[in-house]
């Protein structure tokens, strides 16, 4: 029980000098601005504004800190806040995650703190912010919030090792070590190739301002006798050999970075944790708690895939306090058929069945198709009235055949306690989702979906640095209801 | 897949055209303004002060008759003991099941159109999303508060 209170007064004049440090620039400004001219004439206005500013911003912060009460009674944490908008919010001591204190040294002159409290997820804001509080209120604020809260986090704790340990029979230890030659083949199917090139570009073009002009035509010259020896001395066999080799490069520079990264890559499992060790130059390690993990990912590039290859992520969710989300690589090339191998010995929990994923019905395919090609359409009048242009409409077979082969590769299936999510932007992504682990589940479906009897189906799972949402377009109406009615706890 | 029972508060309806009727007069005055102005700058053409009234007359019309309807026609929530389900939209219909031991906080705004109409809005946070229940009758919104509160209490199951 912790009776309605005020923040201490002192956050009227705190706020005032936040907000008078945003003014600090404008009038600085202002001061050059005025050097010119007659001074003082301008002196009494700015002096007037000036005060106008500082009692609009005292008034204003007296209003907030009036407004703003909080209270906390039976485990819930209640505050009521806003001038304007009266905001009230409500927070269950069991989701409370962090309680931060601090001072800065205006509060600590007065034996003041600030309190921050967080709960899961990954809101940037704190979900609670009391600027100023005297230390006991703080503290006894914080013991109330906290007693039950630790012996629960413990008792949760205390249940989930011991599930775990009935699960995973002997407390096997399981470790993966990536060879030499797949590392290789990950580094060079990494598919980097394309930002590295990206990067290359923009140097390039920022250098290239600062060659003296000489210089240029010099390395022209030398370059076009190269080139010459090559193939014929056309400006177009030049142009096409500079992108070649930039291409090259960047394809070999993604690959080191890739190689560099991951070497050595290992990943162990021993009871519930999950270590990953990785690097050639720095040597990174990281340590996963199983029941952390929120989601894992498989991803198959388009040059991988044809291989049959792919890559395994995990999104992890923010443990009790102090770590925070992410998202993370725990197999940087892996066989699809190996895939539920390597599950089984790492996240048991996780179950990867990829014949049985329900592909998206046929009517789907037109709405696929309008979708990926629609945009570049636009393109037409160039590719008419532009001469030599039209040998752009080449264009249109990848964007077609990559609008198939997203209408192809969607899908969902429901397995007791697991979703699988299908879908592709350019690589083809499936996401494994337990029903304990999805925040939300939704459907939308706009006028003309449902003329189709098609919904987009979307969940939500926590991750970096906010949330994660998996969804696929245009899922059968009646497949996206039954995967509606598994993920509700009633009968619907 | 029955959709969700409860329709939210029918003064809702009010409560968003006095908003919508609100951000005409505003458009109104701004293109006043344009107009104004115009008469002195003779350069700046009135074709488009003519434009823009015909944009302020469409965009009220939606706002205050078309929008405000088609929302108040999807508008169904439903708060059973273990989930809470919404559907809302107007062009894209959203139908999204949050279960209760997912629920971190729940928050009730208030802003002074919906203070006037005794309304208030409810927003429901989980780890990763907000979902907002807009107007709802206050004591109505206190009510599923508490009851929301106790039901999301009960569970212990971690994020």
């Amino acid at each position: 029980m912790f009776k309605s209170t005020r923040q201490h007064p002192i956050v009227i004049f705190t706020g005032i000098f936040k907000e008078l440090k945003s003014f600090v620039g404008p009038i600085l400004i202002a001061l050059l601005l005025s050097r010119g001219d007659g001074f003082l004439s301008f002196d009494m206005f700015f002096f007037l504004f000036l005060g106008g500013m500082l009692i609009l911003s005292l008034v204003w912060g007296f209003l907030k800190w009036f407004f703003f009460i909080y209270d906390y009674e039976d485990g819930v944490l209640h505050t009521k806040s806003g001038i304007i908008i009266k905001k009230h919010r409500y927070i269950k001591k069991e989701r409370v995650q962090t309680i931060n204190l601090k001072a800065g040294p205006i509060l600590r002159i007065l034996q003041l703190v600030s309190l921050q409290i967080e709960t899961a997820g990954g809101f940037a804001e704190p979900e609670l912010n009391i600027a100023a509080v005297s230390i006991s209120k703080a503290k006894r604020l914080k013991e109330l919030l906290k007693s039950n809260h630790e012996k629960e986090v413990n008792e949760g704790k205390k249940e989930v090792t011991e599930e775990r340990k009935e699960e995973a029979k002997p407390v096997s230890n399981h470790r993966h070590v990536l060879s030499f030659k797949t590392l290789i083949v990950a580094g060079l199917t990494s598919g980097g190739v394309g930002i590295i090139f990206s990067i290359i570009g923009i140097v390039f073009s920022q250098v290239i301002v600062f060659i003296p002009d000489e210089m240029w035509e010099m390395f022209f010259e030398q370059f076009m006798i190269t080139v010459d020896q090559f193939m014929a001395s056309s400006i177009v066999g030049a142009i096409a050999f500079l992108v070649f080799v930039i291409l090259i490069t960047s394809w070999i520079l993604s690959a080191a970075r890739m190689i560099i990264s991951y070497a050595f890559f290992t990943i162990e499992r021993g009871g519930d944790d999950i270590q990953i060790t990785r690097g050639l130059l720095e040597k990174k390690q990281l340590t996963l708690k199983l029941h952390r993990i929120q989601a894992v990912t498989i991803i198959e590039g388009i040059i991988r895939q044809p291989f049959g290859f792919a890559t395994l992520q995990v999104e992890v969710a923010g443990g009790a306090s102090q770590d925070e989300s992410y998202t993370t690589i725990i197999h940087p090339l892996i066989k699809v058929s190996q895939i539920q191998h390597f599950l089984d010995e790492m996240i048991p929990e996780y179950k990867y069945t990829q014949a049985d994923i329900k592909p998206l019905p046929k009517r789907s395919l037109k709405r696929y198709m309008i979708r990926g090609v629609a945009p570049f359409l636009l393109l037409l009048p160039i590719f008419y009235f532009v001469p030599f242009a039209w040998i752009g409409s080449i264009i249109f077979l990848p964007i077609g055949y990559l609008a198939y082969r997203r209408y192809k590769d969607g899908g969902s299936y429901v397995k007791d306690d697991m979703l699988q999510i299908r879908f592709r932007k350019i690589a083809r992504v499936t996401a494994l989702v337990t029903k304990s682990h999805m925040q939300n589940l939704a459907l939308s479906t706009n006028f003309l979906q449902k003329r189709s009897r098609v919904t987009t189906l979307s969940t939500t799972v926590l991750s970096a640095p906010a949330c994660m949402i998996f969804s696929v377009k245009d899922v059968c109406e009646t497949a996206a209801k039954d995967v509606f009615a598994w993920y509700s706890r009633s009968t619907l | 897949m029955t959709v969700p029972k409860e329709r939210i508060d029918p003064s809702a309806l009010k409560a968003w055209r006095v908003g919508g009727i609100i951000s005409f007069i505003i458009y109104i005055v701004l293109v006043a303004v344009y107009f104004i102005v115009a008469q002195r700058y003779p350069r700046l053409p009135m074709v488009i002060g003519w434009i823009l009234i015909g944009l302020v007359l469409l965009s009220g019309v939606l706002q205050v008759i078309v929008i405000p309807k088609i929302r108040m026609w999807y508008w169904r929530y439903e708060i059973r003991e273990d989930e809470i389900d919404i559907q809302y939209g107007i062009i894209v219909i959203k139908r999204t099941l949050i279960p209760m031991i997912r629920i971190q906080h729940v928050d009730t705004e208030q802003g002074p159109i919906l203070r006037f109409f005794k309304l208030s809005t409810l927003s429901i946070s989980t780890a990763g999303s907000t979902h907002k229940i807009p107007a709802l009758d206050v004591e109505r919104a206190l009510n599923l508060r508490n009851e929301i509160s106790y039901l999301a209490r009960v569970s212990d199951e971690d994020v």
